[in-house]
Parts: C-alpha cells; sequence; structure tokens
C-alpha cells in the first residue's frame, strides 16, 4: 500500500463517500418532515396482524372510509390504509408492507381521477411512505417504480432535499414519531387541527361545520386540452397489485371514489376516466363499482357533506362508507349490482336532471373561456369592438337541463337591481363601463321546475 | 447540459483522460470539448470552427510574414541601408496589420451580428430575427483575439498544429462563461501530458463543490426575489427595491463567481490551473478596485488590448499634452486614463447587451473611473490633511468598503433592470418613496421566498462572508481545510455536503447568467 498512495487514498475516498451515504441514509428517516396521519397509520398497520378487509389508497380512503363502521357492518376487522396523494406505486408498495404481518381478505383499491388517472406517483406521498416502508427490498422496487416513470431519481433519492425538515421542531417530531409515535401523537394531538381526529385504523375524522359551498359555487367548466384517462402502464400496475393480493390469498377490488357532481360536470374531459376504469374491469374480470355512478336510490346526494372540493366532514364519511358496506356485503353474497350504477357517464350526465352551480365572466377576448360568445354572434362583434361590456353566464347542469338566469345589480344593503330576468339568454350586453365597480349577482333555475333550486353568482365588474 | 450533468460529465472525462497515454490526452480533452460543445447545441458548432480556423490561420501568417521578413533583413542586411530595412520592416507590418484587422473584425463581426443584430432591428422597429447566441461565443472570441493581437505584437510564435489551437479555443469548462485565458499561461497546460495525481482531484472536487453551493444554494434560491422585484418593480418602495438590489449583488456574485469556480475546479480535474477571475470584489477599497477583482480575466483583456492602445494612441497623448498645459500637469496625467475607462466601460456596457440599462450602466462606471483619475490629487491632499492616523485605520477602512459597496451597487440598477427608465425609477423610489412598511408587512414573503429561504440565505451568506473574509485576510482555505486533521475535516466536508445536498435550489431554477453574453 505505501508503494501505492494513489490506491490507498482511493479507498479512503471510497470510505468518505460511503461515511456520507450513511450521513445521507439517516438524513432521510430524522431529517425530514413527518405527516402525523401517514405514520401513525402506518405504525399501526405494521403493529397490526389481524387486518381482513384493507382499503387502499389516497387520502381519500384515510377521509372517506370509517374504519370501525365498516368493520361493525360488514364483520371484517377493516383497515385503513392511505397516503395522501398515492396513486397505485405507493399503493403497492403499502399492500407489500401490510401483507408483511397481515393475511387480510379483501383489499379493496380506492381509485380517484386526481391521482390514478396517471402514472407518475407524486414525490410527496413517496416521502411520507418510503422513510417507514420495513423491508428493504419492497423499498428498493418502490423506487426504483415511481423514478422509472417520472426519472426524478436524485428526488426520490433525497427526501431530506423535497421533504427537509425546516425547524428543529421538524426534527423533533420527526425523530419522536419514528421511534415513540403513540406518545408523539398524544403529545402532539393539543396542538393539531382541533377538526380532525385519527380515529385509529388508518381513518381520520374531520368535524366541522364548514361547507364548501363557496369553493363549489367557483367550480367553472374550462375548455382544457387535458384528458384523464388511465394509462396502459397504471392497468398494468394495477394488475400486478391483483396478482400480489392473489399471491397472497386475498380478493381484490376496485372501487372508485364518488366524485362531486359538479366537479364530474365542469370538467367533462373525467368522462374517459371513469368509462376507461369501467371498461378496464369489464375486460379483466377485476370487480369494481365506481361510486361516481352510484345512483340516488343506492346513495343519497353527498353535495353538503364536502369541506373543501375533494374530501368529505365525518358525517359524509359515515354515509359513503355504509353505502360501500351494502355494496360490499351484497358483493360478497354474489349480488348483481350493476342496476344501481350507472353504465357510463353519458347516462349519469343524462340522469342529472337539475344545476349544481353557475357562475358568469366578463368579456375578455383574451380568455380561452370567452369562446362561448361565438355562439352570440353579435354580442362577439360588439364586445370586440369595445361597443359594449358583455358579461356571459353559464352553469354546470345535466345533460338535458335547461338554465335560464336572472342578471341583477347586488347593493351593500342586500337589496337588488334587475338587469336582466329570468331568460334562457345567456349574456347580457351594456354600455362600456356602466356597471364597473358594481357588485353584480347571477341567478340560475332549472326552466321548468316549480320549485327551483336557485344558485347564485358575485362578482365586480371591471 | 444540466449543472448535474456537467458535473459527472466532467468527473467521467477526467477518468478518460488519465486512463488515456500521455500523449493522447490532450486528444481526449479536445475530443470531450467538442462533444461536449455540440451537445449545448451542434448549431453553434460553425461559429466555434470558422473562429479557431480564421484566428489560427490569421496568427500563422502574421508569424510568416515577420519571420520571412527577418530572414529578408538577414539575407540582405549588407545591400540594405537603415531607410531600406525601415521600409522593408514597414511593408511586413503593413501585410500583418491587413491580415490582422481582416481576422479580427470578422471574428468581432461576427460577434456582433449574433449578439446585436436583433435589438438593432427592434431598436429600427422591425421584427427581430430569430438568430442563435452560440454558448461562450463572447468568450472564446476574446480568448482567440487575445491571442492574436498577442502573436501580432510578437509576445509569441504562433501555434502550428491546429488541433492544439483548437483545444485552447474550446477547452470545455471555459465555454460556459470564461475565463479569458491567455494563450502563454494556458495552452502549454492543455497539451502536456499529465500524470494522475490525487491532490488534483480532490482540489478541484473541493472547488467544484464549492463553486455548485454557491451557484445553487445562494444564487439561484436568491433569484425568485430578484426577478419578482426587478422585472416588476411598481408595487414596490424604495425599502423593497434596496433589498432587491442587495440580493442582486449576492445572486449575480454567487452565480458568477460560482461559475467560476466551477469551471476552475473542473480544470483542476484534469490538472489544468486556470487564472483566478475573482477576489472577494465586495472588499474592495474603490470601484477601480472592485474591477481589478471582479472579472479579472475581462478586466486584464480590456486593459491591455482596448484601455493601453487606446491611452497610448497619438491623438490621445496630445490631448493629455495639450491638458497639461491649460489644466495643469496631474489634469493632463490623468485624462487619457479617465477616457480610456470611460471607452472600456461603454464598451463593456455594450458588451453586456445593447439596450440603454447597460449603456448607462457602463458610462456610470467609466464616468466615476474617470472622476476619481482625474480628482486622484484631490484625494491625496485630503487623506494628507486627514493623517495617517485617520486615513490608515480599521474605520477608515471599512468605510471605504461601505463606500465602493454603495457605488457598485447603485450601479447594478442599471445592469439588472429592464430598461433605462425602469432604473431611475427605481432609483428615484430608492431614494424617495422608500415605503418601510412594505418591509413588514408581508410583501417580503410575497416576493416568491418563503421564510425558510431566507433562514437558508442567511447562513449560506453567512458561511461566504467567513471564507471571503479568511481568504482576504491571506488564508488559503482549501489548502487549510485539506490540512486538517482527518476527523475535523471529514465532519466540515460532511456539513457542508449536507447542507449543499439539502438547500441547493432545484427546479425552475437558471442557468448561468454570463452564459448568455
Amino acid at each position: 500500500m505505501k508503494k501505492h498512495p494513489n490506491i490507498r487514498r482511493f479507498l479512503a475516498l471510497v470510505l468518505f463517500f460511503l461515511g456520507f451515504a450513511l450521513l445521507i441514509a439517516f438524513g432521510n428517516m430524522h431529517l425530514i418532515q413527518t405527516d402525523t396521519v401517514a405514520r401513525m397509520t402506518i405504525y399501526e398497520m405494521q403493529q397490526r396482524d389481524d387486518i381482513e378487509l384493507a382499503l387502499v389508497g389516497s387520502s381519500i380512503v384515510r377521509d372517506h372510509f370509517n374504519a370501525q363502521l365498516i368493520t361493525e357492518q360488514t364483520g371484517l376487522e377493516t383497515f385503513c390504509a392511505s397516503i395522501p396523494t398515492a396513486s397505485t406505486p405507493t399503493s403497492i408498495a403499502l399492500v407489500k408492507e401490510l401483507l408483511r404481518t397481515n393475511s387480510p381478505e379483501w383489499i379493496v383499491l380506492v381509485t380517484e381521477p386526481y391521482n390514478f388517472q396517471t402514472v407518475k406517483e407524486s414525490t410527496e406521498a413517496f416521502y411520507k411512505l418510503a422513510p417507514y416502508l420495513s423491508d428493504p427490498a419492497n423499498l428498493l422496487d418502490y423506487y426504483l417504480r415511481t423514478a422509472r416513470d417520472d426519472n426524478a431519481y436524485l428526488e426520490r433519492l433525497l427526501p431530506l432535499r423535497g421533504f427537509g425538515a425546516q425547524s428543529m421542531r421538524d426534527v423533533l417530531k420527526t425523530v419522536s414519531l419514528r421511534y415513540f409515535p403513540e406518545a408523539a401523537y398524544a403529545r402532539l394531538k393539543p396542538d393539531m387541527d382541533p377538526t380532525v381526529d385519527y380515529q385509529g385504523s388508518g381513518f381520520l375524522r374531520h368535524e366541522t361545520d364548514y361547507r364548501a359551498d363557496a369553493e363549489f359555487r367557483t367550480v367553472i367548466r374550462e375548455h382544457s386540452d387535458y384528458y384523464y384517462y388511465i394509462f396502459d402502464r397504471s392497468k398494468q400496475q394495477i394488475l400486478e397489485l391483483k396478482q400480489l393480493c392473489e399471491d397472497h390469498g386475498a380478493k381484490f377490488l376496485i372501487i372508485a371514489y364518488p366524485n362531486h357532481v359538479a366537479h364530474s360536470l365542469a370538467e367533462p374531459n373525467f368522462a374517459p376516466y371513469n368509462d376507461d376504469l369501467m371498461r378496464f374491469s369489464r375486460e379483466t374480470g377485476i370487480p369494481c363499482y365506481n361510486f361516481s355512478f352510484a345512483k340516488p336510490e343506492l346513495m343519497p346526494d353527498l353535495r353538503g357533506y364536502f369541506y373543501d372540493l375533494y374530501h368529505m366532514v365525518g358525517e359524509g364519511a359515515d354515509i359513503l362508507s355504509s353505502t360501500f358496506c351494502d355494496v360490499f356485503n351484497a358483493h360478497r353474497r354474489g349480488e348483481d349490482l350493476s342496476d344501481l350504477f350507472y353504465y357510463n357517464t353519458w347516462n349519469l350526465h343524462e340522469a342529472i336532471d337539475f344545476i349544481t352551480n353557475t357562475w358568469a365572466v366578463q368579456f375578455d377576448p383574451d380568455e380561452e373561456w370567452d369562446k362561448a360568445l361565438i355562439y352570440h354572434k353579435e354580442a362577439q362583434i360588439r364586445a370586440l369592438a369595445g361597443e359594449s361590456d358583455v358579461f356571459l353566464f353559464d352553469c354546470n347542469r345535466g345533460m338535458h337541463v335547461v338554465p335560464q338566469y336572472r342578471f341583477v345589480i347586488r347593493h351593500e344593503d342586500g337589496t337588488e337591481t334587475l338587469l336582466q330576468d329570468y331568460s334562457a339568454d345567456a349574456y347580457y350586453t351594456c354600455e362600456p363601463g356602466a356597471l364597473s365597480g358594481k357588485t353584480l349577482r347571477l341567478y340560475a333555475r332549472v326552466q321548468g321546475q316549480e320549485n327551483p333550486e336557485e344558485h347564485w353568482y358575485d362578482l365586480v365588474a371591471e | 447540459m444540466s449543472l448535474h450533468t456537467l458535473i459527472f460529465f466532467s468527473f467521467l472525462c477526467a477518468g478518460v483522460y488519465y486512463l488515456t497515454p500521455g500523449r493522447f490526452k490532450w486528444m481526449i480533452l479536445l475530443l470531450v470539448s467538442y462533444f461536449y460543445y455540440a451537445w449545448c447545441g451542434v448549431g453553434a458548432l460553425p461559429f466555434m470552427l470558422l473562429t479557431t480556423l480564421s484566428t489560427w490561420a490569421g496568427a500563422l501568417v502574421i508569424g510568416h510574414i515577420g519571420e520571412k521578413s527577418k530572414a529578408e533583413l538577414k539575407a540582405r542586411k549588407a545591400e540594405l541601408d537603415a531607410a531600406g530595412k525601415k521600409a522593408l520592416k514597414a511593408q511586413a507590418k503593413s501585410r500583418q496589420r491587413i491580415v490582422f484587422w481582416a481576422v479580427l473584425l470578422l471574428n468581432f463581426g461576427v460577434l456582433a451580428l449574433v449578439k446585436y443584430t436583433s435589438p438593432v432591428l427592434e431598436m429600427l422597429g422591425r421584427q427581430p430575427l430569430d438568430l442563435l447566441l452560440p454558448l461562450g461565443i463572447s468568450f472564446y472570441t476574446f480568448q482567440s483575439m487575445g491571442y492574436l493581437i498577442d502573436v501580432s505584437n510578437g509576445k509569441y510564435a504562433p501555434e502550428r498544429n491546429p488541433a492544439k489551437f483548437a483545444l485552447f479555443v474550446s477547452f470545455f469548462p471555459q465555454l460556459i462563461q470564461g475565463p479569458i485565458a491567455r494563450h502563454d499561461q494556458l495552452a502549454h497546460q492543455l497539451t502536456e501530458p499529465r500524470r494522475f495525481e490525487f491532490d488534483s482531484i480532490t482540489r478541484g472536487a473541493l472547488l467544484i463543490l464549492w463553486g455548485f453551493f454557491k451557484k445553487k444554494v445562494i444564487a439561484d434560491r436568491a433569484l425568485p426575489l430578484v426577478s419578482a422585484v426587478f422585472d416588476g418593480h411598481e408595487p414596490y418602495g424604495g425599502a423593497v427595491i434596496v433589498i432587491a438590489v442587495l440580493f442582486y449583488s449576492l445572486q449575480q456574485y454567487c452565480d458568477f463567481s460560482g461559475g467560476i469556480d466551477l469551471v476552475t475546479g473542473i480544470a483542476e480535474l484534469f490538472g489544468i490551473r486556470l487564472a483566478p477571475n475573482f477576489r472577494q470584489p465586495y472588499f474592495s477599497i474603490s470601484l477601480g478596485d472592485f474591477w481589478r477583482r471582479w472579472h479579472i480575466s475581462l478586466g486584464a483583456w480590456m486593459r491591455d488590448y482596448v484601455f493601453y492602445p487606446f491611452a497610448l494612441t497619438r491623438p490621445v497623448s496630445r490631448l493629455s499634452k495639450a491638458a497639461k498645459a491649460r489644466f495643469g500637469a496631474d489634469f493632463g496625467r490623468a485624462l487619457p486614463a479617465a477616457l480610456g475607462n470611460i471607452l472600456v466601460f461603454l464598451l463593456v456596457g455594450i458588451w453586456h447587451g445593447l439596450s440603454a440599462n447597460y449603456v448607462l450602466w457602463g458610462l456610470y462606471n467609466g464616468l466615476i473611473l474617470a472622476i476619481s483619475a482625474l480628482l486622484e490629487p484631490l484625494y491625496k491632499r485630503t487623506n494628507e490633511r486627514l493623517g495617517r492616523r485617520i486615513v490608515d485605520s480599521r474605520a477608515f477602512y471599512v468605510f471605504r468598503i461601505l463606500r465602493t459597496f454603495v457605488i457598485v451597487n447603485i450601479g447594478w440598477y442599471f445592469d439588472r433592470a429592464l430598461r433605462g427608465m425602469d432604473a431611475f425609477a427605481m432609483l428615484g423610489k430608492t431614494l424617495f418613496a422608500p415605503m418601510t412598511v412594505q418591509l413588514t408587512d408581508g410583501t417580503l414573503l410575497a416576493l416568491g421566498l418563503t421564510a425558510f429561504d431566507f433562514t437558508i440565505l442567511a447562513w449560506a451568506t453567512l458561511l461566504l462572508m467567513i471564507v471571503s473574509v479568511l481568504k482576504e485576510r491571506g488564508m488559503h482555505v482549501r489548502e487549510r481545510v485539506l490540512q486538517l486533521p482527518v476527523v475535523p475535516r471529514v465532519i466540515l466536508l460532511y456539513a457542508f455536503m449536507y447542507f449543499t445536498l439539502a438547500h441547493y435550489a432545484g427546479a425552475g431554477t437558471s442557468g448561468f447568467m454570463y452564459a448568455i453574453f
């Protein structure tokens, strides 16, 4: 060695980088942020060996499926294995982790268009799950599977970067949740959002009076070119998951999240996702129940239970869980449930006989949305010539619904000045600047309904 | 090529370089340099080839004319009288000059064409052309023309091997943003066979890491705030603008000097030492001092090839003499330097870009340096009056540093502003509409940086300051770190590497600022 100083130094360098790799590994486990509920879920899952029914997926599983209620109504010990923003690769890794200590009878994959239309797994889900996977082979497979799809090899190798602790508080939280999760949760609970509570079995209950009415009022239909459909590779991964379950003697089922009707109508490009999922299920023989297609006789309208655009409060979760149990129990009994679900998006939209929300926009030739004005040639010509201000009206509604609009000036004291009474006209024109600075309100109702449900939307004219 | 890829590519090339037999090593360097350049854009290759071939051939012809003239003089020594010899020399000189100017105009013409055609068309209200700006064209053009001038001045003989000259022009680390090297300092290093030395690798790697830290942890993290304020300053008051200017100082310095550290480190992987391009510029005690510490290679290039040749021209000498007679000896002596500085900075400003803000920035620096040169005798007298105790005191030294810092930062308003008028508007707000409430009402946290970003920047800047102070005091920080006992050295390196890895700005960050020049 003395004769070869370069070799000696090369070995020292290798040692140096090995040490650094260990430091990085330490950092990836301890010097990161931790999602308290995700950690509690993983920890509890790893401790349990009695899980008979596992629902796997994203925050939808965490928020919408009451594990205790499902246990009671199905007689199967239920666990909600969820990681926020998870897609198929995370579900596979999560199921592998679950199968290390449990032999469930049923594994239910819960999908929704936002996460499950894509092959790529979000780094957020990866950062929340990867540091706590107990099987290195599963961890490596999860890393390679996700990085291969989005090329984020470095980002995923270094959670300490994308998900790094930003304060000593973060570090203490991560360390305590890693080694003493139950005690840490008890310590953290008083400072957590008081409207949520980890109820065990992976279920997080939300108890808030707030409802997302205002948010839903702004679910505006946009003419984007983006289509939600399931990629072939995602389908392949779902088949892998099915195979994994079968290899472990578990039955595999897919259910799709009940996407809010307003969303479904606002984003017509969801249709390929829902229809593609059902087609895939029929082709592969994997049983799939799409709750977005649930008929009213199966599930009541859940519009009043959302606290944001995607998640429901505990009460809504109970209704959905109960409906799920009805479907699941019937499925176990071998019953045909096809009559309780619409066959496809077309049937769903055909059956909707109401308006979910309405909105108005002031014409701006640069906005893509305003292409709608092409249906009103005269108004378009006047607007483009700057001869008048034009306000366009629209609403999310069922396929055969004919909307009527009423347009008013809304005064501070709550009184209104009528600009245009209920009519099918979906635009209003006025002199340029005549309404500038005024608060305007648009009402919408379904033509022909005796007691129309009124929807409204406020905007301030420019 | 991203920064990560460049670093990986460099280490890979270094491996191949050391595994290649000695006499072929430089060919590997040439090959990887052209490969790198082609990777960055094949369309830029013809421009580099044109510069390489024209400069190589031009210098060779100039050298040949010189040699031929010498030989003729020697052969006809007996038959020629003094006038004849002079005529022969003049004839050779004139032929050399024709070649020299042809090559010089060709290369600077190409540079001007790709850099200024679109801005000129825009100024004329025409549609700008979609012309390719080849990577590093300014740097390799300046480097090549420096070589041509040196050969023309007889400083050294021209390079006969076109491939070796091509390597001098295209050495890949330098292509990003310099430094502008001199042929007599760099060329022999590139072509000499170099043995593998572990020290070179570790020293180079450390410098690469330091450059990466400056660029990615500081410069790229500070960038969003700078862009937010300079690209739309209207909502902001003077206080926020001052912060943006300070951030720009930091960002620009770390971007450019970090890039140079990276380039120098990569060169060291191959055992090649590049001349330093920065020497703690923000510790300068005058604007002149600043420009001797900032982008040193460009400053030296301008000094040797523009400033002195201009200051020593006959018209300027005559002007100097006339000024001496009319305004006194001091003024007359300082006038050539003053005019030279204005010219140099005007050219540097135009080199940055053909827009009012760059021209104003150049004029601002040139005028301050010119005024400083003209007022030099007054400074001397003032200093004498103040006495050595005050002039040599630490407080006065710090005052001079701060004064220079302020002067430089005023210049940055023009350098970074989108338009000349924006720079004046921002300066006006700095002086008359500070709106200090914006410092505490959350405005700062709406400029693209989170509180955590500010914390990281503060720690990183503190580290940069400490290292700069140590270097300013003459310490060779890199060497000191590498000479530390193994345990503290490893701890220090691990801590620094971890900090850099954890906090370098990732997606959405920029390339090197000076790469576009």
